[in-house]
């Protein structure tokens, strides 16, 4: 170990001479001095751990050389010797900043070693004292600049997740919100108060009891809660969140607070209601397929049976000589096979929309309808029909064929379903439905029931049987208007009251063929 | 029993050229009964609703085509099993296709059998052969 260095300041020969041999016995590194000013030489050269001084010296007595010490080193112990009697020398030594006294003549040696041990022993305490100081300090600026970095780290985290979190302890209603907590809701700080309270200002209403339930039931049941609700942020934005909510419960098992977090998760609300959106689609494409293929089953067989059937009776009444059924037989036959192909080729026609457009352009439909008229003009003597434009009719923009096809079949399902009491009298017209072109073709017919209304559009449907139908033309009507991403439907006031079909073309210009 | 010629069938059909053959293949196999048919669905309803119509006599069996125009077999079918005085006569739903769904609300619904028209004249006659055996004669 290494040896503590004293240094001793005396005018007095004979007290230096005791001293460093006294101290030097018991382990120390003992420097003299015969006054001040060489004392403190020596303080400065080595490193000195103890000061013992003498207060009265000429030259530089004791107090200066405690005054000089007390400014340069501070943390030094100093152990002042005084007089006989000079108890008063001795308490203003300490005043000035001496740790410890003794007295002269030295007699009493143990004093010296408890006082000399003393001082040592409190000079290393300080120092020890300093040092851990020391180490905390930079300890805690560490820890600090860690904290910063973390916080800044995880507000980085909220803002990515755009997860905030929100603490309410309900003592006094001491709230604290994270900085995305304050993002998502677009505002700089959160009130004071019920936290509860406050937040449902931001809620939607509909989901207000909700929030307020999940709330009132964690503190109640101290269980956690998730919750998805709206809100409209201070900026009138609605956002979708979800919220997860935990009781902090104390020694009593009450809960004092509740912690949470809110997310906002307005992108994969929009995502999951587009996905949505699209399963419907394809449901409803699905069913589509499933009543064609119910149709296609069942309409397609039926010419199929009587040809079979009658071929085969063909056959025996040949073989029986049964001259007079064979016309007959023929007569089913043909007809069937007709039929078949009828339903052949408006199938081809109905797949064909969708799949093979033409270029969709502008329309004047004035035009369209007349053209239509002209290529009916046969039906339309045939059935003394009446048909008036009763409207200017708009330009759209569409497939000029297919739209020609609707008005096409619509007119002469008019004329065909005509009330064989009258002639008809059909009326063409253009409305506005919620800001958008739309037409009617209203006649006076056999009318359709309610009950009716969607099933007249499937394939092969047709409410009156009627030969030369072949049941696909308000198919065919139906796909060519949502191919122009419309609609149609109708209106009847029942049997033998007519029919008025209404219908959108909703493809706009700007819009990219499909 | 009454004697086997007086026997009725009411047809309901609104394809012609089926139910000629229906026709044809009772003449065939020597039907000795009477068979009513009925050309349309608004028809088939008033008549069943007639009650006068089944007082002197009653059909012995129903036959009735699924896919009727406006009103459809299933509706007919069900009708009759509202009257309690058609409930417990038999009826069958002839049908152009074996479509499962249907075969299940027919049968729900209290007809005696679901069968599909076939591709052929003789086996017209062995199905309606088949169904006399088991429906009326049997």
């Amino acid at each position: 170990m290494k040896k503590l260095k004293i240094v001793i300041i005396d005018d007095e020969p004979a007290v230096l001479f005791s001293l460093q041999e006294f101290l030097t016995e018991k382990g120390y590194s003992v420097y003299s001095a015969r006054d001040g000013a060489k004392g403190l030489a020596i303080i400065d050269k080595k490193k000195i751990d103890l000061v013992i001084t003498d207060l009265l010296m000429p030259v530089m007595n004791g107090f200066e050389i405690i005054k000089h010490l007390k400014e340069r080193e501070p943390e030094l112990p100093l152990i002042a010797i005084s007089g006989i009697g000079g108890i008063e020398n001795a308490v203003k030594a300490i005043r000035l900043g001496a740790w410890d006294y003794i007295t002269k003549p030295i007699k009493n040696f143990a004093e010296i070693e408890l006082i000399t041990g003393q001082a040592l022993e409190k000079a290393r305490l300080k120092q020890e004292n300093k040092n851990y100081k020391e180490k905390l300090e930079q300890l805690l600026k560490k820890k600090s600049a860690e904290l910063i970095k973390n916080e800044a780290r995880y507000r980085i985290a909220e803002s990515i997740a755009h997860l905030g979190n929100w603490e309410w302890t309900f003592k006094k209603n001491k709230i604290w919100t994270s900085g995305e907590f304050l993002q998502i809701l677009a505002v700089n700080r959160f009130p004071e108060g019920n936290f509860l309270d406050n937040l449902l200002t931001f809620v939607d209403t509909a989901d207000q009891p909700r929030v307020q339930r999940f709330f009132k039931a964690a503190v109640k049941n101290k269980e956690n809660f998730e919750i998805e609700f709206s809100i409209k942020t201070a900026a009138n934005k609605v956002k979708n969140l979800f919220s997860i909510c935990r009781p902090i419960i104390n020694v009593q098992k009450k809960v004092i607070a509740l912690h949470g977090t809110i997310q906002d998760i307005s992108k994969q609300k929009k995502a999951e209601k587009e996905r949505d959106c699209l399963i419907n689609i394809l449901e409803k494409k699905n069913t589509e397929l499933e009543n064609f293929t119910y149709s296609v089953s069942h309409d397609l067989r039926s010419p199929l049976i009587t040809a079979k059937g009658f071929a085969e009776l063909l056959e025996d009444d040949i073989k029986n000589n049964h001259g007079e059924a064979l016309q007959e037989n023929l007569y089913y036959i043909n007809t069937a096979l007709h039929k078949m192909s009828q339903l052949i080729d408006k199938l081809l026609n109905l797949s064909r929309i969708g799949r093979l457009n033409n270029k969709f352009s502008t329309i004047k439909t004035e035009q369209l309808i007349k053209q239509t008229l002209d290529i009916l003009q046969k039906e339309i003597s045939r059935t003394g029909a009446t048909v008036n434009i009763t409207t200017k009719l708009p330009t759209i923009y569409g497939d000029a064929q297919q739209v020609g096809e609707v008005f096409q079949n619509l007119i002469s399902n008019a004329l065909r379903y005509k009330n064989p009491a009258r002639s008809p009298v059909i009326e063409i017209g253009h409305c506005r439905k919620n800001k958008r072109n739309c037409f009617f073709i209203k006649d006076n017919g056999i009318g359709i029931e309610p009950r009716h209304y969607q099933r007249v559009f499937n394939m092969f449907e047709k409410l009156a049987n009627n030969e030369n139908a072949s049941g696909m033309g308000l198919a065919i009507v139906k796909k060519i208007i949502e191919n122009h991403n419309g609609e149609i439907w109708l209106k009847s006031k029942g049997k033998n009251k007519g029919t008025v079909f209404y219908f959108i073309f909703n493809s706009r210009n700007e819009q990219k063929e499909l | 029993m009454n004697k086997k010629n007086c026997n009725i069938i009411i047809y309901i059909e609104d394809t012609m050229a089926h139910a000629r053959l229906v026709l044809r293949s009772l003449k065939s196999i020597e039907f000795p009964g009477k068979i009513i048919h009925i050309k349309n669905s608004q028809e088939a309803l008033a008549y069943i609703n007639n009650k006068n119509n089944f007082t002197t006599k009653k059909p012995s069996l129903f036959l009735i085509d699924l896919k009727l125009a406006q009103i459809n077999g299933l509706e007919i079918l069900a009708k009759i099993k509202n009257k309690n005085y058609l409930k417990h006569i038999p009826a069958i739903i002839f049908s152009t296709s074996m479509l499962l769904p249907e075969q299940k609300k027919a049968l729900k619904l209290g007809a005696a059998a679901f069968h599909v028209k076939p591709e052929g004249f003789s086996e017209y006659c062995s199905i309606l052969k088949h169904i006399i055996k088991a429906h009326i004669n049997g």
